[in-house]
């Protein structure tokens, strides 16, 4: 193949050695349009994963209860448990109206108090301890005069160690305790699942679907406020940072071609001389597209490591996780790379095919 | 003798000066771009965030504890304290008035409804409410602060006897559409049917004089939903506003934390509690941060790539110019009057790309928000001459590199022609 002949090998090692300066120049272009690219595309493809695990912190976006809002089943609890992946927190719920000593009405609520406190991290609790009292709850007991004992149909629970949980929402009239305790003083089931399902939107709407199937006596319903806001603010972050990507893509590639074209241009003096020597007008070109390639693989290649590196970095630094390299991302990077090479390479040549070598030897 | 030679390079050398020029531009057109955007979405993010829902409620301050199990309130409906609704309009008197976005009052009762033996449970509370302030009409209600809420049919008007069945009680009434019912043994229009996926959807949502008129307290409010923009919240907005002097006081009360905004709503309103509501208020920060931040490194990336652009673009230009260079130099020039030279030269295309690349970046600004957000994102003229610096500061660094190199070019070695 008349590329890798001897001589056209020899003419190129030869370009890339004597003019250093120039070929670093184009490969700094090149590098520069290959990592921002990668970087912007890697941040974009790895988004929605870094966003749905921060909204995951708002706490549940599915809610479960019995389709006739009674206690639900065993059998039913068992069915859900069993769907639910490692990744995701299921918080099963019982609730009862005790009375406290003085008479007043107040929600006990039976859960797993880790779990609890691992689906809702913004629950804020001051001290430690087996129970979990709202602060409006705390309110009340306060005024109970030796320690807390609550009632329910008849039977009594002593209120040992307590923390203050603050949420600025109806769990600041509630007392929480540990599910075992819970079902045997009141002996209630649990009413109400509040489930945190990892993933996008699609993976929540499959896991809901797979729950309904295993579990048809249950009412399994998204948490719209939450799932809602996601979407909107998920679709106009992810549009956002599309539009930035191909705004600074775009520019960044018009620039870097403007300057690759003209430094081709610059170098009439070296097609003239070829083209004088005797060789033909194809050979010519295909010398100075096989530089440019060469000088887009390696370009691409090193830019995409370093955008790799920029992505993974802003992605530690932002969402303290990094931005794992995708290799999905490479192809459209080496295609583009090449793209640009071939474009910047071949529209200088195309206009100065059209001029006598004497002319350009010339000078004039 | 230098301003000719300026003059004369510009006049003389137009195609490299257009591609130097146009590397300028489109540099100075990405990081205008990009400043307007990231300085603009954390207000946009704010706003969408705001489909979160309220993130300040107010309720009594004399309540009693709530017995709410599943969103359903057991507590007796006329039990216990409540909000004078005239005293609602003063939330668009506070200094923070122009952040609150909207809010709802919400009042629970019970009724009986045509098709039912057991009481449902009402809510009555604003729907797209026009309140006379001081400083004029403002229209709020849960269609901006419970923006999940989703009707089929049409929304009740606040001030006239219609009302909206939530999803579920529609099922077990058998109906799926606007309608005449017999409600409070009245006839009633149904205007349509409410979807939320929450407690809602068991029950009837009236406006709030209806809701007034069944528990028999004219004017009561039960709580407050306050629907505010806020700032994400740091260590200092976490402190307690007794504890602080009068100066701190002062700048944390002039910071929109929710818990700034929560303060005074509870010193305009008399005898009541306003808290943040931590579920919303808390990750709506986080969230808030999160993406500012990563738009603010997007930005810095964008800036470092215009740099290494222009300097590439500076390179090849100046590159081609090498014999120019050594013939100045034979000629007697200095580094230094070289060196004037091409920094003038760029200082000069720094402010004519700079300009042009201002215009092209703020138009694609705009036009991201536009298609984005369906609103502007409007440039601060006070960015101006900050961007304007920045653009100048590209093209210099971009240029410093192959400028540095020029002034060590040894003109006979050029002039001769062998230099790589």
């Amino acid at each position: 193949m008349k590329l890798l002949s001897p001589m056209t090998t020899r003419v190129l090692t030869r370009s890339f050695q004597v003019r250093k300066g120039r070929t670093l120049t184009a490969l700094l272009a090149l590098t520069t349009a290959a990592a921002v690219a990668t970087a912007m595309l890697n941040l974009y493809v790895d988004l929605e994963a870094k966003l749905t695990t921060e909204f995951r912190r708002v706490g549940a976006n599915v809610m479960v209860t019995a389709a006739d809002r009674g206690p639900i089943s065993t059998e039913s609890l068992a069915a859900l448990q069993g769907i639910v992946r490692p990744s995701d927190i299921a918080v099963p719920m019982a609730f009862a109206v005790a009375k406290t000593q003085s008479g007043r009405p107040v929600v006990v609520a039976g859960v797993d108090l880790d779990a609890a406190r691992r689906a809702n991290p913004w629950w804020s609790v001051e001290g430690s301890g087996t129970a979990l009292v709202g602060v409006r709850a705390k309110e009340v007991l306060r005024y109970e005069d030796d320690g807390a004992v609550l009632t329910f149909n008849g039977k009594p629970y002593g209120l040992e160690s307590t923390a203050t949980l603050r949420t600025g929402g109806p769990e600041d009239s509630r007392i929480y305790i540990p599910m075992a305790q819970f079902s045997a003083w009141a002996g209630v089931r649990p009413s109400l699942v509040e489930l945190t399902v990892q993933g996008s939107a699609a993976e929540v709407n499959d896991a809901m679907s797979r729950l309904r199937s295993a579990a048809p006596s249950l009412d399994v319903q998204p948490i719209r406020q939450v799932t809602e806001a996601e979407t909107r603010v998920l679709g106009k972050t992810k549009a956002v940072l599309l539009a930035s990507t191909a705004v600074i893509i775009v520019l960044v590639v018009v620039c870097v071609i403007a300057s690759l074209t003209s430094s081709v241009l610059e170098r009439r003096k070296d097609f003239a001389v070829m083209k004088a020597l005797g060789s033909s007008q194809s050979e010519v070109s295909a010398i100075f597209l096989a530089e440019a390639l060469l000088l887009a693989l390696a370009a691409s290649l090193l830019g995409f490591a370093l955008g790799s590196g920029a992505a993974a970095a802003i992605g530690r630094i932002n969402f303290h996780a990094a931005v794992v390299p995708r290799l999905s991302v490479l192809p459209p990077v080496l295609i583009g790379g090449m793209l640009i090479a071939l474009i910047s390479a071949r529209l200088p040549l195309l206009r100065l095919q059209k001029i006598q070598p004497a002319v350009m030897l010339k000078g004039d | 003798m230098f301003p000719r030679l300026l003059f004369q390079s510009f006049s003389r050398q137009r195609r490299r000066k257009l591609l130097a020029g146009l590397a300028v531009m489109l540099g100075t057109a990405i990081v205008t771009a990009m400043i307007a955007v990231q300085v603009d979405i954390g207000d946009k993010v704010n706003r969408e965030l705001r489909s979160l829902g309220a993130n300040i409620l107010v309720t009594p301050a004399e309540d009693t504890l709530d017995v709410e199990i599943g969103g359903v309130n057991l507590k007796p409906a006329s039990e216990g304290a409540f909000l004078a609704e005239s005293e609602l309009p003063k939330l668009k008197q506070i200094f923070w008035a122009h952040n609150i976005v909207g809010f709802s009052p919400m009042l629970n009762a019970e009724a009986a409804i045509a098709g039912l033996h057991e009481r449902v449970p009402v809510i009555g509370t604003y729907f797209a409410k026009e309140l006379q302030t001081k400083y004029g009409p403002v229209v709020t209600g849960v269609r901006t602060t419970h923006p999940w809420w989703k009707v089929q049919g049409e929304w009740p008007g606040d001030e006239r006897r219609e009302i909206l069945l939530g999803e579920r009680l529609a099922k077990k009434l058998g109906r799926n559409g606007p309608g005449y019912t017999y409600f409070n043994n009245r006839e009633t229009k149904i205007a349509g049917i409410l979807s939320t996926g929450g407690p809602e959807d068991d029950a009837v949502i009236v406006p709030l004089a209806m809701a007034q008129e069944l528990i028999g307290r004219p004017g009561a409010v039960r709580r407050l939903y306050v629907s505010a923009l806020t700032k994400p919240e740091d260590a200092f907005a976490r402190r307690d506003p007794k504890s602080m002097s009068p100066e701190m006081l002062e700048r944390w009360s002039c910071t929109p934390y929710a818990n700034s905004i929560a303060y005074q709503i509870a010193e305009a309103i008399p005898n009541v509690n306003a808290e943040q509501i931590r579920q919303v208020a808390q990750n709506e920060g986080a969230l808030l941060s999160k993406i500012s931040g990563l738009m603010l490194l997007v930005t810095l990336g964008a800036l470092l790539a215009a740099v290494l652009a222009v300097s590439a673009a500076m390179a090849t230009t100046l590159f081609e110019r090498r014999r120019e260079i050594g013939l100045m130099k034979s000629l007697g020039a200095g580094s230094g009057s070289v060196a004037t030279l091409f920094l003038s030269e760029a200082a000069v295309l720094g402010v004519a790309g700079g300009l042009l690349g201002f215009g092209v970046g703020a138009v694609m600004a705009k036009r991201i928000g536009m298609a984005i957000f369906q609103s502007e994102v409007p440039f601060q003229p006070i960015l101006m001459p900050y961007v304007f610096l920045l653009a100048l500061g590209v093209t210099l660094a971009g240029s410093a590199g192959s400028i540095r190199r020029a002034m060590k070019i040894d003109p006979a070695v050029v002039l001769r022609g062998d230099a790589a």
